[in-house]
């Protein structure tokens, strides 16, 4: 006797990709604000071919706000460009005058008139504040070091010289002029450097060449001991 | 008397014995030998090409909101003919390597990985985040046309041949809410065969 037993497999057959990328849009497709002064913002954007028209608006503290319906133009903020280019300058702010951080908002607006609801934003702020908390510390550092006649805590001045001098010449300006600033970092560093040098050859003098005992440096080892034999010498005479 | 005793005695033992032994005999004489064959059908179908952007044949390759679009070369907004699909209407062809004719069921999932992901309806209609969508084959009227669902769909396809190829494709709903965001979301088709 045959049995004969034949199950048919069933399987899933083979599988393809539906790829559905949405024909999203805003309207704007970059926007870029830079910083040139404290007195000059520079604006750059691009935008796809449903938009006619841009309008870029600021504020400060905060980013201008959005219209309420596409039908109506934004109006939150001050103006600042309305147009078919794709630059603008905004010379209106003084970072000197006003720290506070100042908002961009660019809106596209439509052949028909009508106003896409999502922009894009930006914003700056005054670099003045970073680069004078750097300018303080770098001379801080270098005052502190000669008071307390520590000559490495006037070498820690040397990377916040070299940083701020990175941010100025990064920056261009800090409200003064370009070579005041270069004559400040010059002298600044040249300055610690020296400074630091003299501090190592005085270090580097033994304990019995040192004749003024107020500019001893403590640091030094053979100082110490000096001054604790003359202690020791003091209380025995 | 006693020695016809005995020998009774080993007659009824002899006669038991027999007894016992004759069945054995009688089975051994029964048994067959059983042959058993597993001969499974590998029922499988490869489908041609392996992806498909939406609106991309002759199209940008992006989707609106609220808009149909098939998987016809002759143009990603154009149905096909609805009084029967014609071969070059369909971007997608489904071969049978086997050696059994078999019904052909076509799924898609929902659509993922993107700004969007719209789920299949499962009844073939567009939806705030739901999409539809319908299959069809070569030489199908629009009443043939099948609604692809997530799981579950009704055969799209039936008997196709073994050795034979057939034509396809796939009509796609967009959700009806406008779009947030502009990263694609992909799904996966999947056509199952099965034994006619």
């Amino acid at each position: 006797m045959v049995v004969m037993l034949m199950p048919v497999a069933v399987l899933a057959g083979n599988t393809a990709t539906m790829v559905n990328a949405p024909a999203y849009s805003v309207g704007i497709t970059s926007f870029t604000v830079t910083y040139v002064s404290d007195t000059e913002v520079d604006l750059n954007w691009t935008y796809d071919a449903t938009v006619s028209n841009v309008m870029v608006r600021a504020k400060w503290g905060s980013y201008p706000a959005n219209p309420p319906n596409s039908a109506t133009a934004p109006s939150d903020g001050y103006l600042v460009y309305y147009g078919s280019g794709l630059s603008a300058v905004d010379t209106s702010m003084n970072f000197n005058n006003n720290p506070d951080t100042l908002y961009y908002s660019i809106w596209g607006q439509k052949g028909d008139g009508s106003w896409y609801l999502i922009p894009s934003q930006g914003s700056e702020e005054s670099r003045e504040m970073i680069g004078l908390l750097l300018g303080f510390l770098a001379v801080s550092l270098l005052i502190a070091g000669l008071v307390l006649k520590k000559s490495w805590v006037m070498w820690f001045s040397i990377p916040f010289w070299v940083i701020l001098s990175i941010y100025m010449a990064y920056y261009q300006s800090m409200g003064f002029p370009a070579s005041a600033q270069h004559a400040f970092l010059f002298i600044g560093l040249g300055a610690t450097v020296a400074i630091g040098f003299g501090a190592i050859r005085m270090q580097a003098k033994p304990a019995n060449e040192h004749h003024d005992d107020d500019n001893l440096d403590d640091d030094d080892a053979s100082t110490k001991i000096y001054k604790a034999e003359r202690k020791k010498y003091r209380r025995s005479s | 008397m006693r020695r016809e005793m005995k020998i009774l005695r080993v007659l009824i033992i002899v006669a038991v014995l027999g007894l016992m032994l004759l069945p054995i005999k009688v089975m051994a004489a029964s048994t067959a030998t059983i042959i058993v064959t597993n001969s499974p059908y590998f029922v499988s179908v490869n489908i041609t090409p392996s992806s498909w952007a939406i609106n991309g044949l002759t199209g940008s390759g992006l989707v609106n909101n609220a808009t149909t679009y098939y998987s016809n070369p002759l143009g990603d907004t154009v149905s096909p003919t609805i009084l029967g699909a014609k071969d070059s209407e369909c971007y997608f062809n489904a071969s049978n390597g086997m050696a059994i004719a078999v019904d052909l069921t076509v799924t898609t999932s929902d659509l993922s990985g993107g700004s969007d992901n719209s789920t299949n309806s499962n009844n073939g209609s567009a939806g705030a985040t739901f999409y539809g969508a319908y299959t069809y084959f070569s030489g199908q009227t629009s009443l043939q046309w099948v609604v692809c669902k997530s799981s579950g769909s009704s055969i799209g396809y039936s008997n196709l041949l073994a050795g034979g190829n057939v034509n396809f494709g796939l009509i796609v709903s967009e959700q009806t809410n406008a779009w947030t965001g502009a990263t694609p979301s992909s799904s996966t088709i999947t056509v199952t065969s099965s034994a006619h």
